[in-house]
């Protein structure tokens, strides 16, 4: 009997060990399967579109504000198709990607890609040339679908939506503070950095020293960081010196101005403030109402308003790309799915009215008709689909993308809480650090920094 | 014959068979990731680019142009010095204290204890609410009595003494049990002859609990050390957010090791190779800190 113990016991070990082992070996397996099929890719493409095969669609992204509602409406229409979604986290999204492939482990179908991180994502080259599947990237925004190609030509996502950007305020508080709540009486006023110089000293005198108009100097300086038209990258040139003190100057006059107070942007502290009676203005691209606006103050709608910044501009953005390691049937579903979302009107209008993201499908992009938003009664009724589509997209700059954009931007938030925390740092003192922390961040000795 | 053949299924068979796991998985996830590690530290490699191989490259770049490194080495030991003997003092502080207690005594080991095993997530988003400068609750109190708030989590002054508190805060409950282990464990005629000879209370704790409890303070201080070496999760978590994270926190003041390391290998430019050359130094630094913190061990075997 004992004995009878003894081998049941070992073969339970036995099979609990190589039960992973096996797993492993059937994910390899299937990878292989996926390079082969991934090699013959462009047989997937003559097959034209899906059938109604079942098939299912892995996807790694961060904003289910957009995902969630896309796949139940896709899926509502195309029942063989099923999703799974996973959601990571936006700063963990590119390191989860390299672990993935450097431990040799799955990749999911679908990967959502930030523009700020996209030359990166070219780098890693894990992602199919969508224009094998008979994508047309001259129906999208130039500026956008540019980002997302390589200098080969290949195409490696197609951008979700335009980000077109302003500055969004709380209506009581710049009534009370600034005498209107009215959005073209507020965008004559602050027509330029300066006017939110002088406004945000008033303000700050006005209320005896307790309301500012931004509520965070990362916030702001990720403003003049997007709204600089000033390339980070220049050949094997980063333009740091330029570029930053374009930014980190206007953040210093405006922190001694006292406009801007000191949360650290993103935290959940500086969420809250959305709610409060103590900030007025948030730079705003139009996918922050959704991700940061409603969900931090349900309870103000006909209490905000947008107005445009003094100089146009454009913030974030993500592409959707389709990996190399999945099957045929997968890829193809997969790129149905992405020009549906994109580039139908079912898809695109399911995009605008649950997530509050106008496609930069061309066709759909400059169509005011199509762009009206479904949430400007959250902004007192005012005509915020005009601003943002019209009057901000067709003269918003979009500076483009460098491989050491992360870095940079480590840079620029650490020094914008820095110049916040020590109210004496110079222009030059913040500069002077940020070069040096620059500097052990970009490893690669054929960049030269300025 | 058959009486070999058993003997040697219970000599040879059955152990080889009950081992073999912890082995195969031993070779399998300890011994073969360091050497790769090893190996990968002579390569010049992104994790998905085309390995080249460089030497010592990344080792002479380590010692001779990597500033960070050396950065990184200092703010884990400033971060250490002040956080670990404080906790270990405290730790023995309170295992006196509580050794003796008559009542309560569970209820409040288990109280100290508790910071040790919660979850770092968790401890990262308590200091938060703790330090920050709006709504913390330290600073809640200073400006109640009159004082400016301090950005205690945003200032390269505070930051890195932010992440010692928060050592003490969760080792001492487990230095403390440790220590009253230890206080168990020495006899109790000890103290009683001391009473007899007219010792006081702080000549019974300075000659004979501090003592007898050397080996505990040894293994508390050669544990923490490598623990110091390899802090990442909490300063990681307290300077991680949303949307303005900075590697290293502010000014990159408590940019440990480990955290230069995960950067270096895991950041939006990788270099799996040099970050695995990386790795192996902070390898090398344990095990010299370990060989040290063992002589002492033995040492005080062989006054004994």
């Amino acid at each position: 009997m004992r004995r009878f113990f003894s081998i049941i016991l070992t073969a339970m070990l036995l099979v609990g060990m190589f039960t992973g082992c096996g797993d492993t070996a059937a994910n390899s397996a299937n990878s292989n399967d996926a390079a082969a099929n991934a090699s013959a890719g462009t047989e997937s493409t003559e097959a034209g579109t899906a059938s109604d095969e079942a098939v299912t669609i892995t996807y790694w992204g961060w904003d289910s504000n957009y995902y969630a509602p896309m796949f139940e409406a896709y899926t509502a229409e195309h029942p063989n198709v099923t999703f799974e979604p996973t959601a990571v986290e936006w700063g963990d999204m590119l390191t989860k990607v390299q672990q993935a492939l450097a431990s040799g482990s799955e990749l999911p179908t679908i990967i959502a890609m930030d523009l700020t991180l996209i030359e990166n994502w070219k780098d890693m080259d894990v992602c199919e040339d969508l224009t094998t599947y008979g994508l047309d990237k001259s129906k999208y925004v130039a500026s956008l679908a540019d980002m997302a190609t390589t200098d080969s030509g290949k195409v490696i996502g197609v951008v979700e939506n335009v980000c077109p950007a302003g500055i969004a305020y709380k209506r009581d508080l710049a009534l009370q503070y600034l005498g209107t709540d009215d959005p073209d009486e507020l965008g004559t006023m602050f027509n330029s950095y300066d006017a939110y110089v002088s406004k945000g000293a008033e303000v700050y005198d006005q209320s005896g020293g307790t309301v500012y108009l931004f509520h965070s100097g990362q916030a702001v300086a990720e403003w003049f960081y997007f709204a600089s038209d000033i390339a980070n990258q220049e050949g094997n040139t980063l333009n740091y010196t330029s570029k930053m003190t374009d930014v980190f100057s206007k953040l210093i006059a405006l922190r001694n101005a006292n406009a801007v107070d000191t949360y650290q942007n993103g935290t959940p502290e500086a969420n809250a403030t959305f709610a409060d009676d103590l900030h007025i203005f948030y730079p705003c691209p139009d996918w922050a109402i959704s991700y940061y606006i409603l969900p931090n103050d349900p309870e103000g709608s006909g209490n905000w308003g947008v107005i445009k910044a003094p100089v146009s501009y454009a913030h974030g953005g993500t592409a959707l790309g389709i990996t190399s390691a999945s099957v045929d049937t997968q890829k193809q579903a997969a790129y149905d799915f992405i020009t549906w979302a994109t580039s139908t009107e079912d898809g695109a209008k399911v995009a605008r009215d649950e997530a509050g993201y106008v496609t930069a499908y061309t066709e759909y992009t400059y169509d005011s008709s199509f762009t009206k938003r479904s949430d400007e009664a959250f902004f007192g009724g005012e005509d915020i689909s005009t601003l943002f589509y019209t009057d901000i997209v067709s003269e918003m700059a979009i500076a483009p993308a460098s491989p050491w954009n992360i870095s940079i931007v480590n840079v620029r938030n650490d020094v914008a809480q820095q110049i916040m925390d020590d109210k004496e740092m110079t222009l030059e003192g913040a500069l002077a650090i940020g070069l040096d922390e620059l500097k052990q961040l970009v490893t690669d000795s054929s960049i030269t920094i300025e | 014959m058959k009486k070999n053949r058993s003997i040697k299924k219970y000599t040879v068979f059955w152990p080889i068979v009950f081992l073999s796991p912890f082995t195969i998985f031993f070779f399998a996830f300890n011994l073969f990731p360091i050497l790769y590690s090893f190996y990968m530290s002579f390569l010049n490699w992104n994790g998905y680019s085309e390995k080249t191989v460089v030497g010592f490259d990344n080792y002479k770049a380590i010692f001779t142009v990597d500033t960070t490194f050396w950065k990184s080495l200092l703010n884990t030991l400033r971060i250490g010095i002040v956080g670990f003997p404080i906790a270990i003092l405290l730790g023995l502080f309170f295992a006196v204290l509580l050794s003796n207690l008559k009542k309560l005594k569970n209820l409040f080991q288990t109280v100290n204890f508790l910071p040790y095993i919660t979850t770092p997530v968790a401890i990262g988003m308590m200091f938060v609410f703790v330090f920050e400068q709006h709504i913390g609750v330290l600073n809640k109190v200073l400006t109640f009595f009159g004082a400016d708030a301090i950005n205690f989590i945003g200032s390269t002054t505070y930051a890195p003494y932010v992440i010692s508190f928060l050592i003490i805060w969760k080792c001492t409950g487990y230095y403390m049990a440790m220590y009253l282990a230890g206080i168990t464990s020495i006899s109790e005629d000890l103290y009683e002859a001391a009473k007899i000879d007219g010792a006081n209370a702080w000549h019974t704790f300075s000659k004979i609990t501090v003592p007898l409890l050397k080996p505990v303070t040894v293994f508390l201080i050669i544990t923490s050390a490598i623990y110091a070496l390899q802090l990442f999760d909490e300063p990681n978590l307290l300077f991680t957010n949303q949307s303005s994270s900075v590697v290293g926190g502010p000014g990159q003041t408590c940019l440990t090791l480990v955290w230069n390391f995960y950067n270096q290998a895991f950041g939006a430019n990788p270099r799996m190779g040099y970050a695995s050359a990386l790795s192996c130094v902070l390898f090398l630094i344990i095990v010299i800190v370990s060989l040290i913190g063992l002589r002492l061990m033995n040492g005080k075997e062989k006054d004994l």
